[in-house]
């Protein structure tokens, strides 16, 4: 597959996902591919590798379902900057949401995105994990008290 | 074959490696003066910092207040012209002995170039383990709300 391919399915992915986040009925998994890897770093209740498309609709497809505020037309995941190498490319995005609690959700991504037969294969995900835990998962922050790093003046 | 911004970025990480492992070394070369360095988040160290002098000032100086040694390594790098996306493996260690990143997880880095210097760093860190073994906090729970959105007093 040719560079400017990639960055298309990339692109697309991205467009999709800003029309699922606003309500139209898209599919928003036909652009992963059935052989999907998808790995979310991070110390999140969803961090892990998700090995195949079924499992990663299993189980991120309900997580949107449920922890997630409804659509809505002001809610987007913006592909803001997009380097292309080979079948490969390294992307920072944004998003605006909100979760189900109804905390803000505005989280910060970076991937990188490997593409084979016009489909995205293989991603590794990074982004704001605190947010993660604060917005969806309706936690707090609190010095731990084990010997909590006391700066604060 | 990598471009001449993923050389300098692959440099730079190392000389951030030397200088985390207690060596002398100055990554700070590679910056220019008007350097952006955004790390994302609402940990203590997240923000943009802006130009050289306030990225050392202001990140360097609380960062290196809470890792007593470290290392990163580029795990793998893309780039296309100026621009560079990175994964690496950071690992720090607070002066209690708390580990940063113990499982090994990758984190993001994005590298902007122009005419031989960096001028633009965007970190995605483990931003859960910025808070709870750099910073010593915790995630807890918020109690449970009432039905007006308040959180309910005395609940558990």
């Amino acid at each position: 597959m040719s560079t400017p391919d990639v960055g298309s399915v990339v692109r697309r992915f991205f467009e999709l996902n800003v029309r699922a986040l606003r309500g139209e009925a898209v599919d928003l998994f036909a652009i992963l591919h059935e052989d999907l890897v998808w790995t979310m770093t991070g110390s999140t209740p969803v961090a892990r590798t998700y090995n195949g498309l079924q499992e990663f609709k299993q189980i991120i497809g309900r997580a949107l379902m449920t922890r997630f505020a409804p659509p809505h037309p002001s809610f987007g995941l913006y592909l803001r900057r997009i380097v292309v190498s080979g079948n490969k490319a390294a992307v920072i995005a944004r998003g605006h949401g909100a979760s189900a609690h109804g905390h803000p959700y505005n989280n910060h991504y970076f991937f990188f995105m490997d593409v084979k037969d016009g489909k995205i294969s293989r991603v590794l995900e990074s982004c704001d994990g605190s947010l993660v835990w604060q917005s969806v998962y309706d936690h707090h922050l609190e010095p731990s008290g084990r010997d909590a790093h006391a700066d604060a003046t | 074959m990598a471009t001449a911004s993923e050389d300098m970025v692959s440099s730079f990480i190392l000389c951030m490696d030397q200088l985390l492992k207690g060596a002398h070394s100055d990554p700070w070369q590679f910056l220019a003066e008007e350097a952006v360095i955004e790390v994302i988040g609402t940990t203590p160290i997240s923000g943009v910092y802006r130009g050289r002098q306030e990225i050392v000032s202001l990140l360097v100086a609380t960062a290196m207040g809470r890792i007593a040694c470290g290392s990163v390594t580029v795990l793998d790098s893309l780039g296309e012209g100026q621009d560079v996306g990175v994964f690496v493996l950071l690992k720090l260690t607070t002066p209690e002995g708390r580990i940063y990143n113990a499982q090994g997880d990758p984190a993001g880095c994005w590298f902007g170039t122009s005419n031989g210097k960096i001028i633009e760093i965007r970190c995605f860190p483990d931003t859960t383990q910025v808070e709870t073994q750099l910073f010593g906090y915790g995630f807890v729970p918020n109690p449970p709300r009432a039905a007006n959105g308040t959180h309910m007093r005395g609940a558990t």
